[in-house]
């Protein structure tokens, strides 16, 4: 039979890159995202966007239209497949990486999040696009649950459930109100929101993704990639507005054609 | 004084009222603060029906017992009136008493279609009729078998008497809800009405996100990923002849008749919002496979069933298309047809998103 186990979770690298963790009710660590969802298991997609490893353990980066998911797996591990699985792909492979999400500290005591995969399959442009479309979905209706929440002075599941709200919706808009309440759900959805939309009209822009492409190809001059506020600039004067240019390195970025080196600093990504 | 159901048209509080209890379902919710337990179902009267919450509920009571409701008071919830009945009210039995109820049914897409409702009606195209006597105190009588099938979902009904038309659309009053086999479907009888209608019913797949699934309906698909394969897969061989699993090589009923083999797997779907069991066999799998009727035959008996649906399946981005099914209370699909998902998919997707954000 198929074990019954936790449900995977769909959601984006910037919901996961600001999950805190807390003490369950069991007294066992569990990481929260700010939306609500106590992550044990992720399914997530995306472009493999660097590749490293030894004997020991193999790390790949794999970015979806906002940012990147660390996933890392060891020869010694629980399940001995788990490194191979990730050596089995390579850099520009689109994948699908189901696992575990584990946490750790580090030096300045954030916390950092990694995925142990349990399952890796490569799957083509239409599977990346669905998954992109469920992950905004799932996340934009947790966000209405939340608000929805907020109007309430003593909020709960059950009144959530009876707006229409299913079981997981409501019980993550109140996880989230009760360890998240100062958190900026505006800003995660500005990052958000524009992917989204990019996936849906990259295509019908390729002159001015080239435009932006071969600038980052041929103005990374001193080796540490391409500075955001000089990309603005080439595009300004190539008559192309700054939310534009966004859309299109989130877009890039997605695809693994360019990644962010260091905060702002985009690379060109070799693949010749 | 005594309320009718009729003139119950907004939020009241204290509302006496006679009814006859028509459904009667219980549900147990989990929360921080442990178990709670409510009642639901419909009621009904001279003048109508309506759906009723109830925190308390005498046991004694009976589907189709009539029963006095003092201190009640009324809702809206979902835009309809709801009868709520909680610790101060009183609930008593009248034994012998009897209410004509008047059946008002509701026009409700076929997906919505469910056992909260005891009638509904629906518009839909009607397909896949065939036409079975059965006997009846002597007497031969007809029963129309088919389905019924609008842009959200299809159903089973069988129609008693009253004839049905293939590819005919048409609208059913007072329909009876029914569950049979662990699949929804519709009962057409006496108080039933069948009427032609011109309604544009298209033709495309009806795409549904797990969590909204409610009932057990057919002719869905479902877009997700793979997570799990079945570890249970086996090959079968059935009869031509009556299609069922035979042993030791032939039929038993029809020792003559050719056999084939047919494959059984089962895999979990996930599509982010849920996750679901779905059953399939050779007819939906092998054109996914590209495994031809022939390969098939010729290679079932050698193949190992658990690695050709794992390697074919696990992992993948999927669209599924099938009837839902209760089984041992949990939602699963029996599919019809497998494909990989396709940009037509993820339009459809698209705007079922868009629609509801807007
Ligand atoms: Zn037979």
């Amino acid at each position: 039979m198929i074990h019954k186990r936790d449900q995977d979770y769909w959601i984006f690298s910037a919901e996961l890159r600001d999950a805190k963790v807390m003490d369950d009710t069991a007294g066992k660590p569990a990481a929260i995202t700010p939306l609500g969802i106590n992550i044990k298991r992720i399914l997530c997609t995306g472009t493999v966007t660097s590749k490293q490893g030894d004997d020991r353990m193999t790390r790949i980066t794999v970015a979806d239209p906002v940012g990147n998911f660390y996933v890392v797996g060891f020869s010694n591990g629980f399940n001995p497949e788990e490194k191979s699985m990730l050596d089995g792909v390579g850099v520009d492979d689109r994948i699908l990486v189901i696992g575990k999400v584990s946490s750790y500290r580090n030096s300045e005591g954030n916390y950092l999040f990694s995925i142990r995969p349990e399952l890796v399959s490569k799957i083509d442009e239409e599977a990346i696009k669905f998954w992109g479309l469920k992950a905004y979905y799932f996340a934009k209706r947790r966000y209405f649950a939340i608000r929805e929440a907020q109007k309430s002075e003593d909020p709960s599941a059950d009144m959530l459930k009876e707006s229409g709200y299913t079981q997981v919706e409501a019980e993550s808009a109140i996880n989230a109100i009760r360890n998240f309440p100062n958190y900026d759900y505006q800003k995660l959805f500005e990052v958000i929101e524009p992917a989204m939309s990019s996936m849906g009209s990259s295509s019908q822009l390729p002159e001015v993704r080239s435009i932006i492409l071969d600038y980052i190809k041929n103005n990374d001059l001193d080796g540490k990639g391409c500075r955001y506020e000089d990309i603005v600039v080439a595009a300004k004067n190539a008559g192309i507005d700054q939310s534009t240019v966004d859309e299109i390195l989130n877009s890039l970025g997605s695809l693994g054609e360019i990644f962010e080196v260091s905060l702002k600093r985009y690379k060109f990504v070799d693949t010749s | 004084m005594l309320s009718k159901i009729i003139d119950i048209d907004s939020a009241r509080q204290n509302i006496d009222m006679k009814v006859k209890l028509l459904s009667l379902n219980k549900r147990t919710i989990k929360n921080d603060r442990g178990e709670t337990v409510y009642y639901y179902g419909i009621i009904g009267d001279e003048t109508g029906t309506v759906p009723f919450t109830a925190w308390v509920f005498p046991p004694a009571v009976r589907v189709g017992d009539v029963i006095e409701i003092r201190s009640c008071y009324s809702n809206l919830y979902n835009g309809k009136i709801r009868i709520y009945i909680d610790g101060r009210s009183e609930i008593i039995l009248k034994p012998d008493s009897d209410i004509e109820v008047k059946r008002t049914s509701d026009l409700v897409k076929i997906r919505d279609v469910s056992l909260s409702m005891p009638y509904v009606s629906v518009i839909g195209k009607i397909t896949g009729v065939r036409k079975k006597e059965y006997e009846n105190d002597g007497a031969t009588k007809s029963v129309y078998q088919g389905y019924i099938e609008d842009e959200t979902a299809r159903i089973r009904i069988s129609s008693f008497g009253k004839q049905i038309q293939e590819n005919e659309v048409v609208r059913i009053d007072n329909a009876r809800v029914t569950q049979f086999n662990g699949y929804m479907g519709l009962s057409i009888g006496d108080s039933s009405r069948i009427e032609t209608v011109t309604a544009n019913i298209p033709e495309k797949p009806r795409h549904v996100f797990i969590s909204e699934i409610r009932s057990p309906v057919g002719g869905i698909t479902i877009t997700g990923f793979v997570v799990s394969v079945g570890q249970g897969s086996r090959i079968f061989t059935k009869c031509s002849v009556c299609r069922r699993i035979v042993e030791d090589g032939k039929c038993k009923d029809h020792p003559s008749a050719p056999v084939y083999p047919d494959i059984f797997g089962y895999f979990s779907l996930s599509d982010g919002t849920g996750t679901l069991t779905c059953y399939i066999n050779s007819d939906s799998f092998l054109p996914y496979a590209g495994i031809t009727q022939d390969q098939f035959r010729r290679d079932a008996y050698s193949m190992n069933p658990n690695m050709v649906i794992r390697k074919n399946l696990l992992g993948k981005c999927i669209s599924v298309s099938g009837d839902l099914r209760i089984q041992d209370d949990k939602m699963t699909l029996n599919a019809q047809s497998i494909r990989a998902i396709s940009q037509e998919d993820n339009r459809e997707i698209g705007n079922i998103i868009e629609e509801e954000f807007q």
